[in-house]
């Protein structure tokens, strides 16, 4: 490039002229050679030095040498990959998916055996909570325990109805009763979160906006004793 | 209306074997040029030529995407072209036709000034002119070939343009005076 000034556009100018620059990038560096004589004095010499070298480069059309190839391809035996592609072509990327999924559960599976047991009794330990639950409800009406209540409620079916995910109580004293956590052992099932459904006296799948909601990290399930309860865990 | 490229792969794949006729055409001239640069024997540089069209019709299933035949093409060129080199080994001839080379006067070849003062380019420059200007690769194509990063290719296309220029001006100068060779 020419001069001092302009060998920031050395670069850009040469991409320019190779046809590598799109849109803005493009339109500035023809900008700025309709405005600096020496940068497009530089560009067309070095144009024209490609356009010399690219003539005498390649040689003139050589008939002979295209009809020797073509009679060479001739002689080929027919190819085996005449007309569509084969069936094995197509296929492939699918069978290799099923070999890879398949060699994927035969190695992941005995590791996810103890989840998907965990979630079974974590399950269980649901359904039985929800049996106590209605227990209470019928003893009083058809009525949720009270917060203050929650504890003397649960205590029946604790820590023994509970072997999947077990109850522990956590005082707080800023709300007035406790909380109980669990520790699910089976993420995915944390994950989906469980309501207590009080009419229908069973874990439902989470509702969103009805309830208490806890979030709590590596599975761990929180109860409130605010009815609705919602059971839920995960990320 | 000239079919593109993709459409002559797919004529060809369908069992057309004469359509490759259109693409032996349309790239002969470049393929013949690039090798005979990389080779710099015009006659080992025709035969490789030769193969890499073969090579390219054999083939011409493992090429995914029809559009890009030209530096698949080249690709290929590439790869013969070292291999022939490997075979060449260093540059050597017998002593006695070294003699005889020595003592007899330049055959009189009517060559263009151009392709003799390519000589003046180191192997780099040469490489990466015809992989631009002959082959009509993009940066992004010839950074795949040559593996590496897009940066660099603009930086050496760049060079070696300006050393181009500057030793055609040179050689033009000179050639006022004196024939380049």
């Amino acid at each position: 490039m020419p001069v001092t000034g302009c060998q920031a556009w050395e670069e850009r100018v040469a991409a320019y002229l190779d046809g590598e620059l799109r849109g803005w990038r493009r339109w500035c560096v023809a900008r700025h050679l309709a405005r600096c004589a020496r940068c497009a004095e530089w560009a067309a010499r070095s144009q024209g030095a490609v356009r010399a070298f690219q003539e005498a480069a390649l040689p003139p059309r050589d008939e002979e040498f295209v009809a020797t190839v073509m009679e060479r391809i001739r002689a080929l035996p027919p190819p085996v990959w005449s007309g569509a592609p084969s069936r094995w072509a197509v296929a492939r990327p699918a069978v290799f998916a099923a070999a890879g999924a398949v060699a994927l559960w035969l190695v992941m599976g005995p590791m996810l055996a103890p989840l998907r047991d965990g979630r079974e009794a974590c399950a269980q330990s649901l359904r039985q909570l929800a049996r106590a639950m209605r227990t209470y409800m019928d003893a009083h009406d058809g009525t949720l325990p009270p917060p203050t209540r929650w504890r003397e409620a649960v205590a029946a079916v604790v820590p023994e109805t509970l072997p999947g995910c077990p109850l522990a109580p956590e005082p707080s004293p800023a709300a007035g009763y406790d909380f109980f956590t669990a520790r699910s052992p089976a993420p995915a099932f944390a994950r989906a979160g469980y309501v207590f459904d009080a009419e229908r006296t069973g874990f439902a799948p989470r509702h969103r906006g009805r309830g208490n909601v806890l979030f709590l990290p590596e599975g761990d399930v929180r109860l409130t004793p605010r009815p609705p309860i919602l059971l839920t865990a995960g990320q | 209306m000239a079919r593109t490229d993709a459409e002559v792969v797919t004529a060809v794949r369908r069992g057309d074997r004469e359509a490759f006729r259109e693409l032996v055409d349309r790239y002969h001239q470049v393929v013949l040029a690039s090798a005979r640069h990389a080779l710099g024997n015009a006659e080992l540089a025709r035969d490789v030529a030769q193969e890499t069209f073969i090579e390219a019709y054999r083939c011409l299933d493992r090429l995914r995407d029809p559009e890009r035949f030209r530096s698949w093409l080249f690709g290929i060129l590439r790869h013969r072209c070292l291999k022939a080199r490997e075979r060449m080994g260093p540059a050597t001839l017998p002593y006695e036709d070294a003699i005889r080379e020595w003592a007899m006067p330049a055959p009189e070849v009517e060559e263009s000034p151009v392709l003799g003062c390519l000589d003046q380019l180191s192997e780099s420059d040469r490489q990466i002119l015809v992989a631009r200007y002959l082959e009509d690769l993009s940066y992004e194509e010839i950074a795949r070939a040559m593996r590496l990063r897009v940066g660099a290719v603009r930086v050496r296309c760049l060079r070696a343009r300006e050393r181009l220029r500057l030793i055609l001006t040179r050689v033009q100068a000179e050639r006022e005076v004196t024939p380049c060779r």
